[in-house]
C-alpha cells in the first residue's frame, strides 16, 4: 500500500497528528512506503508523533516534506 | 518512536518559509538484534530569525 497524505494547518490554527504503523496479526514481510506533505500556516502550530511498530520482517521507508510560514511552530517526535 | 520493523528509514525535509518560526525534531529508536533504523533530516533555514533543535537518542533493548 502506497499511502500519501496532504495536511494543511491554516493560519493561527493548531493540531496534533499521530501516525501509527502497526502490524496486523500474522503479518510477515511487507513494505510501507509512506509520504506526508504538510503546510503550516502563519502563526499555526503542529504537534506530530510517529509510532513505528511494524512487524519484525517489515520495511518502513517513509518521507515527509514540511513547510512553515511565519511565526509557526512544528514539534515532531519520530 | 521506532520499535518495530526490520528496516526503518525516515527522511523528513523541513523548510522555514517565514521568519520567527521554530522546529523541535525529536525521536527515539528502541531496537534489538539486527533491527536497523535511520533518520535523515534536512532542515532548510531559508529565512532569518528561525530556530531548530534536534534530539535523536538510540537505545538497545
Amino acid at each position: 500500500m502506497f499511502t500519501r497524505s496532504l495536511l494543511r494547518i491554516g493560519r493561527a490554527a493548531s493540531a496534533t497528528v499521530v501516525e501509527s504503523f502497526i502490524a496486523a496479526d500474522g503479518a510477515k514481510a511487507y513494505q510501507v512506503p509512506d509520504f506526508l506533505v504538510v503546510s503550516i500556516g502563519d502563526g499555526a502550530r503542529l504537534d506530530h508523533v510517529r509510532l513505528i511498530e511494524d512487524g519484525r520482517e517489515a520495511f518502513n521507508i517513509s518521507s515527509a516534506v514540511v513547510t512553515l510560514g511565519a511565526n509557526a511552530h512544528f514539534n515532531t517526535f519520530a | 518512536m521506532t520499535s518495530g520493523s526490520n528496516v526503518s528509514r525516515y527522511q523528513p525535509v523541513i523548510a522555514f518559509a517565514g521568519e520567527g518560526s521554530r522546529v523541535e525534531a525529536n525521536g527515539v529508536n528502541l531496537l534489538n538484534g539486527r533491527q536497523h533504523a535511520d533518520t535523515t533530516l534536512l532542515l532548510d533555514h531559508a529565512v532569518p530569525n528561525c530556530a531548530s533543535r534536534e534530539i535523536f537518542p538510540r537505545c538497545d533493548r
